[in-house]
């Protein structure tokens, strides 16, 4: 298949040797548990569980009132409190929180069905019910999306394993350790979507993951791996989406009526573990890097451990830890406190050093039209920021500041290290007030 | 806690590719050839003039940010880089005050007061020559040492003259106009650098070129064409004046109006008008187009069909 290429992006340093060649390690928690009920598309999940109680291991602790966005228990305890804590991304929700017992005992989990007997509709009520959200921050529900592309119209379903951020090298590692687990969520997705082309697009630097993923895909129909040059944002699923059909969008959903699903690598392991295992989504694989934490590496972590419990899991930080940053170094968020828990969201863990992180003093912009050369978007980030400083809204939209993604290409190469992304977010999201 | 939310920062957390400084640093290497070919033809003037002109640049630059207790704005080196250009741009026989009148003009009036580097609006080295050739039209015209500046006037009355000898820098002229090679050579580091794309040069090439042709009267004749585009400034200005950052278009589109609204202007100075150095008013006049043309080159966003690689 021939890919379309897209104007913009930056080839940046990856950074990935440190924990590229780390296996999968899981950790074992020891602390309270914090499972916050994160509202999605409008729907809030209800604690089904009150201060007191107890629970295994498997256990629905909270769902919506439709019955979707289940959210299971991790670890046997006892409710501690229903209470509001901080999430990773500085918002406050209300949270389940859980002394762990230590025990890990198990509770009962769902029957296995044959999946050849699951229909359409009965698969996504079931990922429905387990919560099943996409593994990226502000991603939306797997239910919501198989819901809206409906049976039969799916043209394309596109895995998207392309990890194109510095630092993470999860899903490469998936690719590796738990290729079996991805292979049965393609199976699931053949099943879903019988007349569907199924593309597993992987970076162009992964090519053990590749080799791998063409070597088990051989003998199937309609599978086919994709190799996408490694370009930062080529990852992002718009953008994803353009190199394989060349259609444009704007979001992922848009991208639904035209028979277009993306679906994360992560997201497709939990899809895998929920049909044949029959086991909610409990855990994810995060990166840990950065020069500042002791063992950098993949680690299994459970939702709920507190990513301080995680760093301390593996060592802690050395002493040229700076500063800690949930997410990829270009779209992550700095944490000021890591007593928050782990969440289906996070992909990584960085603990930059100074070195890695300069920071220097935003200086006159120079108008030196990189900006605009990187931009995905295709969008002057020079003329967005000055009409950002400025509060005009009218020329913001005529020079179309409303399509930018923030994906911080602008500010990785601006030469005097304007936080562009930050001004145009800032003005983005103050956009529904004007 | 509170020292450290103060201290809080936002995405992307590394940074690469160039610095202001970085950038300052590759345009002055690019103007080396020139500076060296200046030194060896006109020998202690050109550095006395680079010198005095540089270091009045960046005198009065601190000099402005000192007074206004503004960011002392001296260290991102575009002082430096405007003190070069205003002393190529001076005759190697004008009197050394010239490129210190000539910077003042610049860094204080074009530069400063309109708000700095990135928010002026005319270019601030073209700016000087302009002053500089309105107020001291007479020594600002003392090209060569006493000798009539012929091979300018030949080249705006479009006579025969020695492509050769323009080529390899023995015409009269500025200091930096006077050696198409070394101009040339300056022009391909700027590009292989990255600091420039080609845009307003090739656009700005192509439209003179066509307008030469066209109204030049004399058709395609190799001679008077390689003669117009070696002589009297025209690849300085196209290579390294037109493409300031500042005062050219941001959006692409906008890069190539802006280099045809220079060919065809510089066409007509050349062809119809009477002084070589007119070249530079029309950068002066070009640049006043720029936010206009920016607004009616807005690129369509990805999502709107923006950005499709053929
Ligand atoms: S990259 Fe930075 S300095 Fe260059 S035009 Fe954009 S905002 Fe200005
Ligand atoms: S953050 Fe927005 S404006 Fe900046 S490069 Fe990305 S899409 Fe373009």
């Amino acid at each position: 298949m021939k890919l379309h290429s897209y104007l913009g992006g930056i080839a940046l340093r990856p950074y990935k040797e440190q924990s590229k060649n780390c296996e999968i390690i899981s950790i074992v928690p020891e602390d309270d548990m914090v499972y916050p009920l994160i509202p999605c598309e409008g729907k809030c999940p209800l604690a089904y569980v009150k201060a007191g109680d107890k629970v295994k291991i498997g256990q629905q602790i909270a769902g919506a009132s439709d019955g979707t966005l289940g959210i299971y228990s991790s670890v046997s305890g006892i409710v501690k409190a229903v209470a509001k804590k901080k999430n990773y991304d500085m918002k406050i929700y209300d949270s389940i929180i859980i002394e762990n017992d230590g025990e890990f005992e198990e509770g009962e989990f769902d029957e296995v069905v044959d999946i050849e007997q699951l229909s359409f509709i009965q698969i996504v009520n079931l990922l429905g019910a387990y919560g099943i959200r996409e593994y990226i921050r502000g991603g939306f529900s797997l239910y919501e999306k198989l819901k809206r592309i409906g049976e039969n119209n799916a043209n394309y379903v596109i895995i998207n394993g392309v990890e194109c951020e510095p630092y993470l090298t999860s899903i490469y590692r998936r690719f590796i350790d738990d290729s079996d687990m991805i292979f049965d969520g393609v199976r699931v997705m053949k099943h879903l979507f019988p007349k569907s082309v199924i593309i597993i697009a992987i970076g162009d630097d992964n090519k053990e993951a590749v080799a791998i993923m063409e070597k088990k895909i051989k003998n199937e129909p309609n599978v086919e791996v994709e190799i996408i040059p490694n370009l930062y944002p080529s990852g992002d699923c718009c953008r994803l989406i353009y190199q394989i059909s060349g259609k444009a969008f704007e979001n992922e959903i848009q991208a639904l009526s035209d028979g277009i699903i993306c679906i994360n690598v992560d997201t497709l392991c939990a899809v895998s573990n929920a049909v044949f295992e029959g086991l909610p989504p409990m855990s994810r694989v995060i990166t840990l890097s950065g020069e500042g934490c002791v063992n950098p590496g993949n680690y299994e972590v459970l939702f709920g451990t507190s990513i301080e419990e995680v760093i301390r899991f593996t060592g802690g930080q050395n002493e040229d830890a700076y500063i800690t940053v949930a997410g990829g170094p270009l779209t992550g968020i700095e944490l000021t406190d890591l007593n928050v828990p782990v969440t289906s969201s996070l992909e990584s863990i960085l603990i930059l050093s100074k070195r890695e992180t300069e920071n220097y003093e935003p200086e006159e912009c120079i108008r030196c039209s990189r900006c605009a050369a990187v931009c995905p978007n295709r969008l002057i980030p020079e003329k967005l920021f000055y009409y950002a400083k400025k509060g005009n809204y009218g020329k913001f939209l005529k020079w179309h500041g409303d399509s930018c993604s923030m994906c911080g290409c602008c500010s990785y190469v601006c030469p005097s290290h304007i936080p562009l992304t930050d001004y145009i977010t800032y003005m983005r999201d103050s956009l529904g007030e004007f | 806690m509170q020292e450290k939310l103060k201290n809080i920062r936002s995405s992307p957390y590394i940074s690469g590719g160039d610095t202001s400084v970085s950038i300052m640093i590759k345009i002055i290497i690019s103007l080396l050839p020139i500076v060296c070919f200046a030194v060896y033809k006109y020998k202690l003037n050109a550095v006395f003039h680079i010198f005095i002109t540089v270091l009045a640049c960046i005198f009065v630059e601190y000099l402005f940010c000192f007074i206004t207790k503004k960011r002392n704005t001296v260290k991102d080196g575009s002082a430096v880089v405007t003190g070069i250009l205003i002393a190529l741009l001076l005759p190697a026989y004008a009197p050394y005050y010239m490129g210190v009148i000539g910077g003042v003009f610049a860094i204080v009036v074009v530069k400063k007061l309109c708000g700095g580097i990135g928010k002026y609006i005319i270019n601030p080295s073209a700016a000087a020559k302009c002053f500089l050739f309105l107020s001291f039209p007479t020594v600002m015209r003392v090209y060569s040492n006493g000798a009539a500046d012929l091979s300018v006037k030949n080249l705006i009355d479009g006579k025969n003259i020695d492509t050769l000898s323009l080529i390899v820098g023995d015409s009269v002229g500025s200091m930096g106009e006077v050696c198409a090679a070394a101009l040339l050579i300056g022009a391909i580091i700027l590009v292989v650098s990255g600091v420039i794309d080609v845009y307003i040069p090739a656009s700005y090439t192509i439209s003179f070129l066509i307008m030469l042709i066209i109204f030049g009267g004399r058709g395609f004749d190799a001679g008077y064409i390689a003669a117009q585009f070696a002589g009297g400034g025209f690849l300085f200005v196209a290579w390294f004046i037109a493409t300031d950052y500042t005062t050219a278009p941001i959006t692409y589109k906008g890069q190539v109006i802006y280099g045809i609204l220079l060919g065809i202007f510089t066409a007509m100075v050349r062809i119809w008008g009477h002084r070589n150095e007119d070249i530079y008013f029309i950068v002066l006049i070009v640049n006043l187009f720029t936010p206009f043309i920016e607004d009616i080159t807005i690129p369509k966003p990805f999502i709107l069909g923006g950005g499709k690689n053929v």
